[in-house]
C-alpha cells in the first residue's frame, strides 16, 4: 500500500489534523497513514509498556495497535478524537494481554504479574548528572516503576493514561468508558495507592532528586 | 472540612479542577492540618516522579515494521485475530475483572439458565384448576405421547407457576403405565430429542423415533436435557 518514499511523502501531511490525517487514509493516500503511525508510535509503545511491564511485547502490542487502526478505518467517524479511539484499542489489547498472562501463569490478582513479567521495568533515560545522583535517580525510577505495576489495574490504567500520557480526564472517561465523576475519584484513589506503596520503599531514598 | 473531605480533593487540586469555594476550603484544612498538608506535598512529589518517567523509545524501524504488516494484510489479508466470545463477553465486565475461560463460561451458563428459567415462568398463565383436580386428556385424543414424542408445550394445560415439577411427574408415571405396543420400545426409554428425528439436504424428516431408539430397558427413564 506504501510507496518506497514514505518518508518523505509523510512529511508533507506532518500539518495536518490526525482527523484530517484519517480521511485521507480512508481515500487512499497511503502516506497518510505513515505520518499518523510517525505521530503516535511514541506514545502508544509508552502506554503499552507500562501497562504490561515488558518492552519487547509492547512493541508488538502497538505494531498490531496500528495495523487494527488502518483494518478498521473506515469504522472512525471524525466526531470523536481520532487519540482517544487509538487509546482505547491500545489499552484493550493490552489489557488482553495482561488476562493471557495472569492465565498463562495460572494467577488470581495482577498484583504479582511484575513477578510473572520479571521484567520490571526500570526505562533508564540517558542522564548527565553524576553517578551518585544517577545512581538515586535510577533508584527512584526502578521503584516508581515497580509501585505502578503493583497497582490493580483499573488504578494502573488511569495512572498511566493521566500522569504519563497527560490525557484530558475527558479523554480517560472516553477511552475507558466510565463517567467523569468516577474518572475523578479513581485518579484520587490511584494516587494515593500509588503513594502507600511508594512511600515504604522510597522513604529517605530520593528526597535530593 | 474534615481529613478524608480533604483527601478525596487532592487530585483535582493538583490538576487544577477544584472550583474557588472548594480551594479555599481545603486551604483551610490544610492550614489546620500539618497530616494532610505532608501527605498532599508526598502525593505531588509522587506525581512528579511519574510524569519524569522516561519514555519508552520505539525499537529501529517499528515504523517498517508496521507498514511490513499492512502490505501483508493487504497482499494476503493476515489481520490480527478477532476477539472470541469470551473476549467480548470479558469486555463488558467492570474494569480490573479477571475472568478465566471456566469462570466466563460458568456465568454464561447461570445467565442463561436464569433467562430460561425466568422466560419460562413468563410464559406460563396461571392454571385455577388444581393438578388433582385436573382430568387428563383421553388417551386417544394424545397419541404423540404414547409413541415418546410428548413436549410440554403440547400439554392441554399450561402448567401453572410452581406446578412444573408435578407436570413433569404426571407425565412420567402416564408413561411409565403405557403399555408398549407389539414391536414398539418402552416410551420410558431415553429419548434423544435431538437425534429422533433429522432431515435430509432438502429438508424432509428422515429416519423415526423408533428407528433411532436403543434396545429396550425397563429401568430407563425420560431424561430432560435443557
Amino acid at each position: 500500500m506504501v510507496g518506497r518514499d514514505d518518508r518523505s511523502s509523510a512529511r508533507d501531511y506532518a500539518s495536518l489534523s490526525d482527523e484530517e490525517l484519517m480521511e485521507e487514509i480512508v481515500r487512499g493516500a497511503e502516506e497518510a497513514f505513515s505520518a499518523l503511525v510517525s505521530r503516535y508510535q511514541g506514545r502508544v509503545i509508552n502506554v503499552v509498556s507500562r501497562l504490561i511491564s515488558d518492552r519487547d511485547r509492547a512493541q508488538e502490542i502497538a505494531q498490531e495497535t496500528f495495523l487494527r487502526v488502518f483494518i478498521h478505518r473506515e469504522r472512525y467517524r471524525p466526531s470523536g478524537k481520532f487519540s482517544t479511539w487509538l487509546y482505547t484499542i491500545a489499552m484493550n489489547l493490552a489489557k488482553n494481554e495482561i488476562r493471557r498472562r495472569v492465565r498463562a501463569r495460572g494467577m488470581v490478582s495482577l498484583d504479582k504479574l511484575l513477578e510473572a513479567t520479571g521484567d520490571s521495568g526500570g526505562f533508564i533515560a540517558d542522564a548527565k548528572p553524576g553517578p551518585e545522583r544517577l545512581y538515586r535517580r535510577r533508584d527512584v525510577e526502578e521503584k516508581v516503576t515497580k509501585a505502578i505495576d503493583q497497582l490493580p489495574p483499573k488504578f494502573r490504567e488511569v495512572i498511566v493514561l493521566r500522569d504519563i500520557q497527560q490525557l484530558s480526564y475527558e479523554e480517560i472517561g472516553d477511552v475507558l468508558k466510565i463517567p467523569g465523576g468516577t474518572v475523578r475519584s479513581r485518579i484520587n484513589r490511584a494516587r494515593l495507592a500509588l503513594k502507600e506503596i511508594l512511600d515504604p520503599a522510597i522513604e529517605g531514598t530520593a528526597d535530593e532528586l | 472540612m474534615n481529613c478524608k473531605s480533604a483527601r478525596d480533593l487532592f487530585s483535582s487540586r493538583l490538576d487544577g479542577r477544584l472550583s474557588f469555594a472548594e480551594e479555599r476550603r481545603l486551604d483551610d484544612h490544610l492550614d489546620r492540618c500539618s497530616r494532610c498538608s505532608a501527605e498532599l506535598a508526598k502525593v505531588e512529589r509522587n506525581l512528579q516522579w511519574v510524569r519524569d518517567l522516561p519514555e519508552v523509545p520505539p525499537t529501529e524501524g517499528f515504523l517498517e515494521d508496521v507498514l511490513l504488516s499492512v502490505r501483508r494484510y493487504q497482499a494476503e489479508g493476515i489481520r490480527p485475530p478477532e476477539p472470541s466470545w469470551i473476549e467480548r463477553f470479558r469486555s463488558l465486565l467492570p474494569t480490573g475483572w479477571i475472568a478465566t475461560p471456566r469462570l466466563a463460561g460458568a456465568a454464561l451458563v447461570l445467565g442463561l439458565a436464569i433467562g430460561v428459567g425466568g422466560a419460562m415462568l413468563a410464559l406460563r398463565t396461571p392454571d385455577p384448576v388444581p393438578v388433582a383436580e385436573r382430568t387428563p386428556a383421553p388417551e386417544t385424543a394424545r397419541p404423540e405421547a404414547a409413541r415418546g414424542e410428548a413436549t410440554l408445550a403440547a400439554t392441554d394445560e399450561a402448567p401453572a407457576a410452581g406446578q412444573f415439577e408435578d407436570l413433569v411427574d404426571e407425565m412420567l408415571q402416564r408413561l411409565e403405565s403405557e403399555e408398549p405396543v407389539d414391536g414398539e420400545p418402552s416410551p420410558t426409554e431415553d429419548l434423544d430429542w435431538g437425534s429422533a428425528y433429522s432431515q435430509d439436504a432438502l429438508g424432509r424428516q428422515v429416519g423415526t423415533a423408533d428407528q433411532n431408539r436403543r434396545p429396550r430397558d425397563p429401568n430407563s427413564r425420560v431424561t430432560i436435557v435443557f
